[in-house]
């Protein structure tokens, strides 16, 4: 335990000394956007007025899009400032190592800004009922220990994939998508809009797909208790 | 008398990437309170050598051991033994050289006063207290390889592993760790450095060997390996090089 409590110590430090210049300017906007965007998420899920059904759907999307952030922001925002290699000479054992880096990536402003936006589910399971919303306090804490997991595996994933010439154009074209996304992306929120998706919720198909993603087993659960 | 066992054996180690062979089934025993050098040119398999000695780099045949402790079977109680200096050192970069050392310490589950003391006593040798509010990314090189010293140095370990620790220090702080390095081994302790400047380990080392093309050319106590002359001298002749052969590049002349 006293590990952990020392690399979170150690990950707060280097966050805070990171954020100068530049970069620290982009982490605060970083962070004011992405709470913008928690917050829209738990003022859609408190207000909106359409059957929970149609909600459950865009909040699938939703946490969908924020389980792709997780995945491919690390692409974009390179290495994690406390790092496994830092202690490669210490006689610390792995699975402490392992658990230690992962209460460091909790120790972060974007794990906080996506507990903001998955708190989302608990006021949706309060809008089905005492149990379900009860339900969702255990499964927020699932899925962003589950979001934050699957982030790292990608990490290290793209790290290995990187190494190799061919691959290194694939997480190339990746980044160039993500390019486009965030100049062009616009268009997809006229798409949604002007398709009715707001008012008439997705394709049965569709639903079910963005429940069975990593990112919608929590909003099942609550659906179901 | 019992036989002592070595500081550092390694025992077979191999290692290639791809078709090139970095080291070739490298036998090698440092003994106990020995001040080792180990030399070669640049690419001669010294660093990969010392990388799978310490169970940083898996080999993919042979075997280390740490005063009789298997790195490769028990890791962890190896890396309370020695204390490891690699080339481009891993570490947090925006820390002081004190919280580096600190935090090293705490990781390594050293009792706090005993962290300070030390961390102290570090920092004063290494000359890096006047250096305090500076973060490890501003470091010099002479800077990083004297910080990464004393984290190797912390926890009081009996044997030194030190790939180059020489290169990029001033000489002011050559000879400060020169005296580190000296008194560990007068106290019992046992270094092993890898070193392609032949004079300085001439002069600190007792024990030395001498890698190149990934295999051990010569092996044994200083004065029996140089025999008589120099170890630059007696490196030329093992490795087959021709000194002062200036035919390479005769436009350079004109």
């Amino acid at each position: 335990m006293a590990g952990v409590l020392t690399l979170v110590r150690l990950k707060l430090t280097l966050l805070r000394r990171s954020m100068t210049g530049s970069r620290g300017d982009w982490m605060v906007a970083g962070a004011v956007v992405g709470t913008g965007l928690a917050v829209s998420t738990i003022v859609l899920s408190a207000l909106y007025r359409a059957s929970p059904a149609i909600l459950g759907d865009l909040l699938g999307v939703i946490y969908a899009l924020w389980l792709a952030g997780w995945i491919v922001g690390p692409v974009w925002g390179g290495a994690p400032l406390v790092r496994a290699e830092h202690f490669a000479l210490i006689p610390v054992p792995p699975r402490r190592l392992a658990v230690g880096l992962l209460g460091t990536a909790f120790a972060g402003i974007t794990t906080a800004v996506t507990l903001l936006a998955f708190i989302s589910l608990v006021v949706f399971g309060a809008r089905l009922g005492v149990l379900p919303a009860l339900v969702a306090v255990p499964v927020v804490v699932l899925q962003l220990v589950l979001v934050v997991l699957l982030s790292r595996l990608a990490v290290t994933v793209f790290g290995q994939v990187a190494r190799s010439r061919i691959s290194s154009a694939v997480v190339g074209v990746l980044v160039a998508g993500l390019l486009i996304l965030s100049q062009s992306g616009w268009m997809l929120a006229v798409a949604v809009r002007t398709s009715g998706l707001l008012s008439t919720g997705v394709t049965p198909a569709f639903a079910t797909l963005v429940r069975a993603l990593p990112s919608g087993w929590g909003l099942y659960a609550v659906e179901a208790a | 008398m019992k036989e002592q066992v070595p500081a550092l054996r390694m025992t077979g180690l191999h290692k290639a990437f791809r078709e090139t062979v970095a080291v070739d089934h490298v036998d090698l025993t440092v003994p106990s309170g020995s001040f080792f050098g180990l030399v070669g040119p640049n690419g001669a398999g010294k660093t990969t050598a010392l990388l799978m000695a310490v169970g940083l780099l898996r080999p993919d045949a042979g075997r280390s051991e740490v005063l009789g402790v298997d790195v490769q079977a028990d890791p962890m109680r190896a890396r309370q033994l020695m204390g490891v200096l690699p080339d481009g050192l891993a570490m947090p970069e925006r820390l002081g050289g004190r919280e580096l050392l600190t935090l090293i310490g705490e990781m390594r589950g050293l009792d706090p006063d005993v962290i300070a003391q030390r961390a102290q006593d570090l920092l004063e040798v290494m000359g890096l207290t006047g250096a305090e509010r500076t973060l490890i990314v501003d470091y010099s090189t002479g800077m990083r390889k004297k910080i990464g010293l004393a984290t190797a140095l912390l926890h009081a370990p009996r044997l030194l592993v030190l790939d180059e620790p020489f290169e990029a220090v001033d000489p002011v702080s050559a000879a400060t760790l020169r005296g580190i390095l000296t008194g560990f081994v007068a106290n019992g302790g046992s270094v092993v450095l890898s070193s392609h400047v032949m004079a300085l380990v001439e002069q600190l080392c007792d024990t030395v060997a001498m890698m190149a093309l990934g295999v051990v050319a010569a092996a044994g106590p200083l004065d029996e390996v140089r025999d008589g002359r120099s170890l630059e001298e007696a490196f030329m002749r093992l490795a087959g090089a021709k000194a002062g052969d200036a035919q390479g590049l005769p436009w350079l002349a004109s």
